[in-house]
């Protein structure tokens, strides 16, 4: 019962990275209405900013938010300068600039801080007895940090998207740029808007998970496609729905793959995207999307 | 001289133009094995490899439409079916070649099965979850596939008295030659079904999906084979490369390779006929000369750049910039209707239907689409 209770809490503190990353992929999808695989790389590239910051004698927390207000204004910046030039309906260019944008960032971030992995201290005390016992499975207090950063950050995205005039003409934008601007919505800045809070949000990711996974260049690779996966589970246009299935996606993996003993832990990637695929095909805009109806 | 010049349809000029173009290319593709060394040759032959897999990708994205974030899976199970039919069954190359691309259709079919009902993003992170898949299968099932420490002994021998092709540099040159003829039926297959019946239903699929199923396209069907043929094509370049490079690891079928295929397939010109070839021989070239300039993760940081530049400077990529280039200097005009011809109902010249650059004249990557592909595309 406790292996089980273990294996649980395990997939769940996963399941929140997975569910924090997608928020940002959702929050660039309610900008322009795009999958911006560079989400990660730039959460990344944001976590060794952190590192940089406490290198030169910010306390972690200030670090962190540092980070993340430079990761707010990049992330405009990049929508400003790589994405808008392009267009609304250019859907391969700009998943080509995102992926190159991708490979500059993974890149340049070995060549300034080297390949070697790095340590990043956490924001709360994390010697080996900072934890709360939980049925006899020890809950970190970076692991909570983590959890109730998420919830913060999960509920002020719901409010934002669902009870301001903002996050109104945000739905409309990613839904209708056209009619948007003609009904006199700054698409533009919301769009801007859209890619600078996914930023934020993935700096925010990036500091907060870098102690335990140590800050490599390859750190968030992994957690891109899970985070992917979960979006895509939650639908694309729901904060909430993301972070479930980023959860459901983390214990379901843990569990499928510790006690089907033919899955082991190479197949368990491998779970949560035949998860993805089986319930795309049953339902082609997740669990907690809207259906786009269309007008021909 | 004003610029640019007129050619008439069918004059002489446009003749030996035209002419002119496929002797220049096959007086280059003859000369090329006696011109570069031998591991240059060899690199060739992994560009041009790697052009077989983007036609094949060019098909599914560029006229079709549909995003996939996973070829490399196709490729893979092309290569690893090769790899471990010859080297653990005993096969020969040729049977495993046909089996993998066999494979790759029915695979392809299945995966476009789901495509039919999602769209768009939905469906590139369907395939990006199949091509993250494969490389964990293949490290799950290692006793099949050599799993992370590789699959080794893959060759693909010359037939035996033909003294051309015998040693290492004779065998290099074999592999060239198997390697073009592969590319030239990939693009014949690609040309003929693009330029027919099935080409505009597949267009019309991508551009209006609502108008092509009410003008009575098989949606389902289109593009159901449609995703077969282009993950066949992508399974055949993954068996040459198996017998090309000798070597497979979970990491060559990875979502980089995918993304390669991506970025040269745009670079090159999505839609377009030769554009992925170019594509392909940039792809493979950039990096090794990047490499050359500086080592290290520095090399890495300028390809990412000169994609994102490419984006811009070349919306069209290269093919469409060609294009584009061309006509400012050289156009061709259709042959006046001579006075006997008026009354016929047909006096279209035959150039327009078989003209590459008047096919395509619409790349998908046009920054301002029409409002009806916008709406089809969401």
């Amino acid at each position: 019962m406790d292996l089980l209770i273990a294996r649980i809490v395990d997939g769940f503190n996963n399941g929140v990275v997975y569910g924090f990353l997608a928020l940002a992929l959702v929050c660039v999808y309610r900008g322009t209405g795009h999958l911006n695989l560079a989400q990660g790389e730039m959460a990344m590239f944001s976590a060794f900013i952190a590192y940089a910051l406490h290198a030169v004698g910010f306390p972690v927390v200030l670090a962190i938010l540092g980070a993340v207000a430079i990761g707010f204004i990049a992330g405009g910046v990049v929508e400003r300068v790589l994405i808008r030039p392009l267009g609304h309906g250019a859907d391969y260019s700009i998943l080509l600039v995102t992926i190159g944008l991708f490979l500059v960032l993974n890149a340049g971030a070995g060549v300034i801080w080297g390949g070697d992995p790095l340590t990043f201290p956490a924001a709360v005390p994390s010697a080996p007895d900072d934890y709360i016992s939980f049925f006899g499975t020890r809950l970190r207090y970076q692991q909570l940090l983590i959890l109730a950063v998420l919830l913060v950050v999960m509920t002020a995205l719901y409010l934002l998207f669902k009870y301001t005039r903002l996050g109104l003409a945000m739905r409309v934008t990613a839904g209708n740029p056209d009619s948007a601007r003609l009904l006199g919505m700054r698409v533009n800045q919301i769009n801007s808007l859209g890619w600078a809070l996914a930023a934020a949000v993935g700096a925010l990711v990036g500091g907060l998970i870098s102690p335990s996974t140590t800050l490599t260049t390859g750190m968030m690779f992994n957690f891109l496609i899970y985070a992917a996966a979960a979006a895509t589970l939650g639908g694309f246009d729901s904060p909430g729905g993301a972070v479930l299935a980023g959860i459901v996606l983390g214990v379901l993996e843990n569990l499928i793959g510790s006690y089907i003993s033919w899955v082991g832990s190479d197949l368990k990637q491998a779970v949560a995207l035949v998860i993805l695929l089986g319930v795309l095909m049953v339902r082609p805009t997740g669990l907690f999307g809207t259906k786009k109806v269309e007008r021909v | 001289m004003a610029l640019p010049l007129e050619i008439r349809a069918g004059s002489r000029v446009d003749l030996s133009w035209r002419l002119g173009r496929v002797l220049g290319i096959v007086l280059l593709v003859v000369t090329t094995p006696y011109l570069v060394e031998t591991f240059r040759l060899s690199q060739i032959t992994g560009a041009l490899i790697l052009a077989i897999a983007v036609v094949g990708l060019n098909l599914l994205s560029g006229f079709a439409g549909q995003i996939s974030l996973g070829h490399a899976a196709f490729f893979g199970i092309g290569a690893y079916t090769t790899g471990v039919m010859t080297v653990t069954y005993d096969y020969g190359v040729v049977t495993s070649i046909v089996a993998g691309m066999a494979l790759c259709f029915v695979v392809g079919v299945v995966v476009g099965l789901p495509a039919l009902r999602v769209q768009g993003m939905y469906l590139a992170l369907v395939t990006l979850a199949v091509g993250v898949l494969l490389p964990s299968l293949i490290r799950r099932f290692d006793d099949l596939t050599g799993g992370s420490s590789g699959l080794f002994g893959m060759t693909f021998d010359a037939p035996e008295g033909i003294t051309y092709f015998v040693g290492r540099a004779g065998q290099t040159v074999w592999l060239y030659y198997v390697t073009v003829v592969a590319l030239l039926l990939s693009c014949l297959v690609v040309w003929n079904l693009m330029t027919g019946r099935v080409g505009r239903a597949v267009i019309t699929l991508r551009d209006n999906e609502a108008a092509a199923t009410v003008m009575g396209v098989n949606r389902a069907f289109v593009r159901t084979v449609v995703f077969g043929i282009s993950a066949a094509i992508a399974g055949l370049a993954g068996s040459l490369f198996a017998v090309n490079s000798g070597v497979l690891t979970p990491e060559t079928v990875s979502l980089l390779l995918t993304i390669n295929l991506l970025v040269a397939m745009v670079l090159g010109g999505s839609g377009s006929f030769w554009g992925p070839v170019f594509g392909a021989f940039i792809i493979y070239f950039v990096p090794v000369w990047t490499s050359d300039l500086s080592q290290g993760p520095i090399s890495g940081v300028i390809f990412g750049a000169l994609v994102i530049a490419l984006v811009f400077v070349l919306p069209g990529g290269l093919a469409g910039g060609l294009t584009s280039l061309l006509r400012r200097l050289v156009i061709v005009v259709p042959q006046p209707p001579t006075q006997g011809e008026v009354d016929q109902t047909s006096s279209l010249p035959d150039d327009l239907s078989d003209d590459p650059a008047g096919f395509e004249a619409e790349p998908t990557t046009d920054p301002e689409p029409r409002p009806a592909a916008r709406l089809a595309r969401r």
